[in-house]
């Protein structure tokens, strides 16, 4: 098959003449990790012109809510305005620069008054009135004073945004994602937010939740969960960038106390109780959809219960923020909320059981990338089957991230 | 919000105070827990919970907004899978921490067995090849509860402050 492989090595493609000898499409330039010219261009060519998640809007139920983001270093504030309006626009006073919202989550009451003179604009950021306005004459009643809006769709609750005014809509940007992304969140609100600093380029996320390879091996409870055991579920590229991978968890339900007993030379006395990582359970399918370029779903079945939604967001070349925000049903009773609330989150965030290994992962690759001189490829080859789909730890999802990275960038990755 | 969140956001350990004695031995509880911590003595740490104890996190954003939990471990076999963890089921590597533990407010509990508290922890961890920094600062709101004639933690709310986690944050806080 390999041989195949590189009688299919297309040349013309930017990572086709590599030293693993496979498609372009198979490997990855490890210099996107470590290249500032790459950084700078992302932010441009990707940041600055996809959609990007924001908020949902169960988070701003009220007149006057807010959250803010960052998209590309432009400070972004999503707002409740009149007649339950959401409205995005730029966090920046049009006076001297200063940002209008401090906070990451807010009430603005209906006015965003800067703190610096005193400008004030409304809800939808639209300036309104300055403190001693008689000294400008007649030049303040312009558009131009107006905090710039941003472009941004509300879909099935969720608010994206984007910089580009002439980007695509929304649906269509997120294609075969969409359908998914209404099942998981179209009957959900949004129960709270965890943030924590990664340690390594923004991209070693992202491809985390495209990698279904690595969970055996990097997640102990759950490799131990696996041994034994045929690996079952589907590895899946959407196109447009996005992916999905659908799988039963799978195992042996008393790996995990086997394993406590083994580490900890004492056996549980009563029933393993986490919430997070779940008991094996095949009626479970357990999706995890990744929309490009920096954003996660993860749910279960039909969205029942509850799940997460995850962006990444880079901070420099080596450090981001990653985000979850947790989900539930809307109408889910309130013992079953109080649980969510209490456990939902325990394999997640710098402090879960799961995600604290990912950090982790993404820690040491970016340190690995010291050698990018001497190591430059990376092999993204697993999943010989022709098409868009494989099984649940080949690296379709992974190759469908890079198939629209390279769109995007162009010839930024001609270095 | 949950109401019982929503009480304690106050951080009032109001109540009537306690003896002297039940004071020390408190107080020598809380710094216990945090030096076994620090020490690695997971098991040890474990010991010092009642069998019913719950030992859970929140960020102080989510505290005042919904009450999301970081983590919520309820019974003495949650607290065994979260010393498992932390003995080797994760793959993180700790740095050495160090807890110090301060403003201690005591006050009497709803029995004459039980005693509530707050006190602020800053904790440094000091992980390979890095000088010590702030790694986690926050306020346990605790209660305590006199089993057989001994002290243990019943219950242990940790409020971390931070509103953006450093990228390992799984050890005991």
């Amino acid at each position: 098959m390999t041989d195949v492989l590189i009688e299919k090595k297309n040349l013309n493609d930017v990572w086709g003449d590599n030293a693993l000898g496979l498609d372009g499409s198979r490997v990855i330039d490890r210099r996107i990790y470590v290249d500032p010219s790459i950084y700078a261009a992302e932010q441009e060519k990707i940041f600055a012109k996809t959609w990007q998640w924001v908020a949902h809007e169960s988070e701003i139920p009220e007149f006057g809510d807010y959250v803010t983001a960052t998209v590309a270093g432009r400070s972004i504030v999503i707002s409740r305005g009149d007649a339950g309006r959401i409205s995005a626009f730029l966090n920046v006073c049009t006076h001297r620069g200063a940002v209008l919202a401090a906070h990451p989550r807010g009430n603005s009451a209906g006015s965003f008054v800067c703190f610096y003179h005193g400008w004030c604009f409304d809800a939808e950021g639209k300036f309104t009135a300055a403190p001693l306005a008689a000294a400008y004459g007649e030049n303040l009643g312009k558009a131009c004073y107006d905090a710039p809006p941003i472009r941004h769709e509300v879909f099935t609750g969720n608010v994206f945004v984007s910089l580009d005014p002439s980007i695509e809509p929304l649906a269509d940007f997120l294609g075969a994602a969409g359908p998914s992304i209404a099942v998981y969140t179209g009957r959900h609100v949004a129960l709270g937010r965890v943030r924590w600093l990664l340690k390594g380029n923004w991209k070693l996320w992202h491809e985390n939740f495209r990698d279904n390879y690595h969970p055996m091996y990097t997640h102990a409870a759950i490799g131990a969960n696996y041994q034994g055991v045929k690996i079952e579920g589907l590895n899946t590229d959407l196109t447009g960038g996005h992916s999905l991978m659908a799988f039963p968890f799978q195992g042996n339900p008393d790996a995990r106390r086997i394993m406590m007993r083994n580490i900890t030379g004492k056996s549980p006395e009563g029933q393993v109780s986490s919430h997070r990582p779940p008991a094996p359970n095949p009626d479970v399918r357990h999706n995890i959809m990744a929309v490009f370029p920096n954003l996660d779903f993860q749910f279960q079945n039909s969205g029942e219960g509850g799940g997460f939604v995850q962006t990444v967001r880079p901070l420099s070349i080596d450090q981001a923020v990653v985000e979850i925000v947790v989900f539930g049903e809307a109408d889910e009773p309130a013992e079953a909320r109080e649980a969510r609330l209490a456990q939902f989150l325990d394999g997640q965030s710098a402090a879960g059981k799961i995600s604290g290994d990912d950090n982790e992962a993404a820690r040491r690759c970016h340190l690995g990338f010291g050698s990018v001189a001497e190591v430059r490829w990376s092999n993204m080859d697993r999943g010989q089957d022709e098409g868009r789909q494989g099984g649940k730890n080949d690296e379709y999802s992974l190759r469908s991230f890079y198939d629209a990275y390279k769109e995007y960038m162009g010839d930024s990755l001609a270095i | 919000m949950p109401a019982n969140l929503a009480e304690i956001t106050t951080f009032e350990a109001a109540g009537t105070t306690v003896d002297m004695a039940t004071e020390r031995a408190v107080t020598a509880l809380i710094f216990r827990a945090a030096r076994l911590s620090d020490e690695r003595r997971y098991m040890d740490w474990m010991a010092l919970f009642t069998d019913d104890a719950e030992y859970s996190a929140v960020t102080y954003e989510n505290l005042i907004y919904k009450g999301l939990r970081l983590f919520r471990d309820v019974g003495r076999t949650a607290l065994h899978e979260r010393v498992a963890w932390l003995m080797g089921m994760w793959q993180v590597p700790r740095g050495k921490t160090l807890h110090i533990v301060s403003n201690i407010e005591i006050s009497a509990g709803d029995t004459a067995d039980s005693v509530k508290t707050t006190s602020n922890f800053i904790m440094a961890r000091t992980a390979d090849l890095e000088h010590s920094a702030l790694h986690a600062a926050g306020r346990y709101v605790d209660k305590f509860e006199r089993r057989d004639g001994v002290w243990l933690i019943k219950d242990r709310l940790v409020v971390v402050d931070s509103n953006l986690l450093p990228p390992e944050f799984t050890e005991l806080l």
